[in-house]
């Protein structure tokens, strides 16, 4: 018995760049997915950060980006601000897409999670995943058998969302 | 030929004090034996580590429990007294107390006599959970399987093939709803073959052009209550206050019901029939979600039915209130009549859940037996299947109340 999701929306391949055709709730899956297999790949696996309260996330985003001389009052609007999250999640997920094995590794954990009788909420943990991005220096990507510098893919994933947000 | 009046059945009760965790034995010979466990806090923080990782979807799905596999292969033995299995009991009552509750001490590998390698718990016996002795008094009080002659009931299926009188036509009330998403079709299936199993009566909720709804579940508790209720529906937690947790069905496209109440004098007082809550506005699911809640099945229902089946989330656990009463949705059957309710324990895969089901039919309802020995050839099955080294999966499903 398979345990691919019998959804239609979750058969057919990830679109990375037609994630804004994703509902609230799938988005949000997706995030969680991405949070997971990066915090098990690269952080200490713990998971401390997808339960992180607003102020503690602020403040670790924002010491974040003042140790890259970035604007750290960015990061009360990225984690406070709601609407921020989707066009935000939806832009990290696309730089983390353009290294195939991490794309690889979040899109099979995104599909055995739709696998699930689970009722998660459509909270997109977009700053939470912006943190771990950030923090991360290497990635193993277990299926495929690579490791992944960081560096250059955070520093993407940054530009790209200053300049979403204007800073 | 064995019967169920033959088969062997033991208990064990667990005591968390303060400083030592313990239990006590019951043989099938009605002997109790005092059985230590461990130190208090040296157990607890594991088993916290333990329920977080195993509410922790991700980790579910992927696969990644290594604390699921250290409790299963090491510190969970010491919750059994290898010298009662040894040999073993044909069934076992667990009574789990606080921290406990949890627990899933029927993947607990065990090891085998004579050099066989260890299996888990539940494969060598047929486990059902009881949250107390009196719930465990209760439900077998009331199990209407209790009325058959259990010294001509056989438990080796032999039933099934013709040697002995035919098992009862047992009749079914069956049916699922995904209102967050399009799984709906594999709810429905589920329930379809859960229902295709039984030779009595089936109602069945499986068209996607009548809402499986709160009326719909509510008609199971009222006439012609069916031997057993399937449920394929996501359900919540609400940690703040258990009796609002719930499961998550369609909203009724017929019109708000009534509720007659009874008033004195023979008089009725029809009120309209709402959810208790709505739907928690975190979850996302749209205007045609409604919210059963655990309150509403409490006052609005009562069940005699031999098998409550709740195939969804978050069925079958929930914080532990005060008196030791174990908060989940399995539980509140139980309580308002059940004999007995089969849930997972944690979210769950639904190809796990699945398969599971189906095996457990085959046992409970194809071969006529008991159930907790249903249980136990389901976990036989589920180990030389796609999901036996995955504990996370194997042992998702649990039996609550009585055995038979």
């Amino acid at each position: 018995m398979s345990e691919t999701p019998t959804s239609a929306d979750q058969t057919a391949p990830l679109d990375w760049n037609r994630l804004d055709a994703l509902s609230d709730s799938q988005l949000a899956a997706l995030v969680d997915a991405a949070i997971f297999v990066l915090d098990a790949g690269g952080g200490d696996g713990a998971g401390a950060v997808r339960h992180m309260p607003a102020s503690v996330l602020t403040k670790a985003l924002a010491a974040s980006f003042d140790e890259r001389g970035l604007d750290a009052k960015a990061a009360e609007r990225i984690v406070r601000q709601p609407q921020l999250s989707r066009p935000v999640a939806t832009l990290l997920l696309q730089q983390l897409a353009s290294e195939p094995a991490i794309a690889a590794e979040i899109e099979h954990a995104w599909r055995q999670r739709g696998g699930m009788l689970f009722v998660g909420t459509a909270s997109i943990l977009a700053a939470a995943l912006l943190l771990l991005v950030v923090k991360l220096k290497k990635f193993k990507a277990d299926r495929a058998g690579v490791t992944v510098e960081f560096d250059k893919l955070s520093t993407g994933a940054l530009g790209a969302v200053f300049k979403f947000i204007g800073v | 030929m064995t019967h169920v009046s033959d088969l062997r059945v033991a208990a064990l009760e667990l005591a968390v004090g303060g400083s030592e965790i313990a239990g006590v034995w019951t043989t099938p010979a009605g002997e109790r034996h005092r059985v230590a466990v461990g130190a208090t806090a040296e157990l607890v923080p594991k088993i916290d580590a333990l329920r977080a990782e195993l509410r922790d979807p991700m980790r579910i799905a992927t696969g990644q429990t290594p604390r699921l596999a250290e409790f299963c292969a090491g510190w969970g033995r010491a919750f059994l007294p290898a010298a009662e299995l040894s040999p073993g009991p044909d069934v076992l009552v667990l009574v789990p107390h606080g921290p406990t509750h949890d627990l899933p001490l029927h993947l607990v590998e065990v090891a085998g006599s004579d050099g066989e390698p260890a299996r888990p718990l539940g494969a060598l016996a047929g486990i059902a959970y009881a949250s107390s002795r009196s719930r465990a008094i209760r439900s077998v009080g009331r199990n209407p399987a209790r009325q058959r002659n259990l010294a001509a009931w056989p438990c080796d299926g032999a039933a099934a093939s013709g040697a002995s009188e035919p098992a009862p036509a047992r009749s079914v009330h069956s049916g699922g709803t995904d209102v967050l998403g399009d799984l709906s079709a594999t709810f429905r299936a589920t329930c379809e073959q859960v229902a295709s199993h039984f030779t009595g009566e089936r109602t069945l909720f499986t068209d996607p052009r009548w809402p499986y709804s709160r009326a719909a579940i509510k008609a199971a508790t009222r006439k012609n209550k069916p031997s057993a209720l399937c449920v394929m529906a996501h359900g919540f937690v609400d940690e703040a206050n258990h009796r609002m947790s719930g499961l998550l069905v369609d909203r009724d496209t017929m019109g708000i019901s009534a509720r007659a109440i009874p008033l004195h004098g023979g008089r009725y007082f029809d009120f309209r029939d709402l959810p208790l809550r709505r739907v928690p506005r975190n979850i996302g699911a749209g205007d045609a979600a409604e919210v059963f809640a655990a309150a509403e099945l409490e006052v609005d229902a009562t069940i005699d039915s031999e098998l409550v089946m709740l195939l969804g989330c978050s069925a079958g656990w929930g914080r532990v209130l005060q008196g030791d009463e174990p908060a989940s949705l399995a539980e509140t059957w139980l309580k308002i009549g059940a004999a007995s309710v089969l849930a997972p324990m944690w979210d769950a895969p639904i190809a796990a859940v699945q398969q599971w089901t189906e095996a457990f039919m085959e046992g409970w309802i194809d071969l006529d037996l008991p159930k907790a020995l249903a249980m136990r050839r389901a976990m036989r099955r589920m180990l030389e299947g796609p999901f036996g080294a995955a504990p996370e999966r194997l042992g998702v499903m649990a039996l609550r109340g009585d055995w038979l």
